[in-house]
């Protein structure tokens, strides 16, 4: 009886040990992609980043996630934003979204596996994040790669040619 | 006690039994924020457009499109298919523009046989033209119309402004050569003009 009581005030401790939760600076945190084609290569920008992390009671982020509107991504070419609003079926998946399903840390860089939600389509993704003070502030940096075709997205195309399948993104979150 | 300790172990099992609900839920609580987008149609709208497709377009009013997300839908399949078509006929038409480059120079050069050549590609020079433009100009609407002062799009837009003005020019003065054979060089001037700016209007498109 005692074991049962014991184990069960591990797990509750365990569950509910301090936690805190940073919230991305709207204004200054970003999410870049970076695309090709056989002509010219572009980038597209949003602004309108949503973020949430949770932390221990160390300040280690121990887990994540954010959203973003596909709308929200700018390219500076008004032509070429519809057009991948059209593709990414944007009025029926409006956003672009992530969760983290665990968080690591090693030598100061996070390693974060999670699932990455475009055009309806849930795929696990892993990444690395790395942290640098601004001030009292947190900002933390991260790449990935991912397949449009793993999205079920088609390819779009100028002058009949399909642009590259494969997509970089990078993410600039400052808390 | 006994009932209060197996509550107890219910509790902690259900909170530490669950970690995807708890990271669901804070991608759950990010969405529970988010302001939904209520806007079809962007703020601005080729008048063109509007008049079939814009809110009180004509289209709507007789409920042949009703402005909700699953007619938006497939408007986007109609809009993408015309501008398909449009970028298709925009290369059928330069290459029809650059063989009448050609032939137009030789004509006027003297080789009077080629005339019914130049008049079968300036017919079919226009009937290409003429549909590229009204795939461009009644398509459905984008989602979005960011167009700034400056873009690739607005320049594309500025050269369509001419190579239009030069097309009507160079037809007006092409039936006006027989009366007037004085007008041959500006037929020339506004063909060349035409070709020109709508070459670059091409070049300047870009995904």
């Amino acid at each position: 009886m005692r074991l049962l009581a014991i184990a069960a005030l591990t797990l509750l401790g365990v569950s509910v040990q301090a936690q805190g939760q940073l919230r991305a600076d709207r204004a200054k945190s970003t999410i870049t992609y970076f695309m090709k084609h056989a002509l010219h290569a572009w980038t597209g920008v949003s602004r309108e980043v949503n973020c949430i992390a949770e932390t221990d009671a160390n300040g280690v982020v121990t887990k994540v996630a954010a959203t973003a509107k596909v709308k929200s991504f700018d390219s500076r070419n008004s032509n070429r934003d519809a057009h991948m609003l059209e593709v990414t079926d944007a009025l029926t998946h409006p956003n672009i979204s992530f969760y983290s399903k665990s968080v690591g840390l090693k030598e100061g860089v996070y390693r974060i596996s999670g699932m990455l939600s475009f055009h309806g389509v849930e795929r696990p993704i892993e990444v690395e994040a790395r942290e640098e003070r601004v001030g009292d502030r947190r900002r933390f940096k991260s790449s990935f790669v991912f397949l449009l075709e793993d999205f079920k997205i088609a390819r779009p195309t100028l002058f009949m040619v399909k642009t590259d399948n494969e997509v970089k993104v990078e993410l600039d979150f400052l808390f | 006690m006994n009932r209060c300790i197996k509550a107890l172990l219910l509790c902690a099992l259900a909170f530490h039994g669950t970690p995807q609900a708890q990271e669901d839920d804070l991608l759950k609580q990010l969405m529970q924020e988010d302001r939904p987008d209520t806007a079809l149609l962007p703020p601005r709208i080729m008048p063109t457009q509007r008049v079939l497709w814009g809110e009180k377009g004509l289209l709507r009013q007789m409920k042949l499109a009703p402005l909700t997300v699953d007619q938006r839908k497939k408007e986007m399949e109609v809009r993408r298919f015309m501008l398909k078509t449009h970028q298709v006929l925009g290369f059928v038409t330069l290459g029809g523009m650059a063989a009448q480059a050609v032939v137009g120079s030789q004509l006027y050069n003297g080789k009077y046989d080629l005339y019914e050549l130049h008049e079968g590609l300036a017919r079919g020079v226009n009937i290409t033209y003429s549909t590229a433009a009204l795939m461009s100009f009644f398509a459905p609407p984008p989602l979005i119309n960011r167009d700034r002062k400056v873009s690739s799009l607005r320049l594309h837009k500025w050269l369509a402004v001419l190579h239009m003005s030069g097309m009507i020019a160079t037809n007006i003065l092409g039936n006006r050569i027989e009366d007037d054979p004085s007008l041959k060089s500006w037929h020339r001037a506004a063909a060349i003009t035409t070709f020109a700016s709508y070459g670059a209007a091409v070049l300047v498109i870009k995904f």
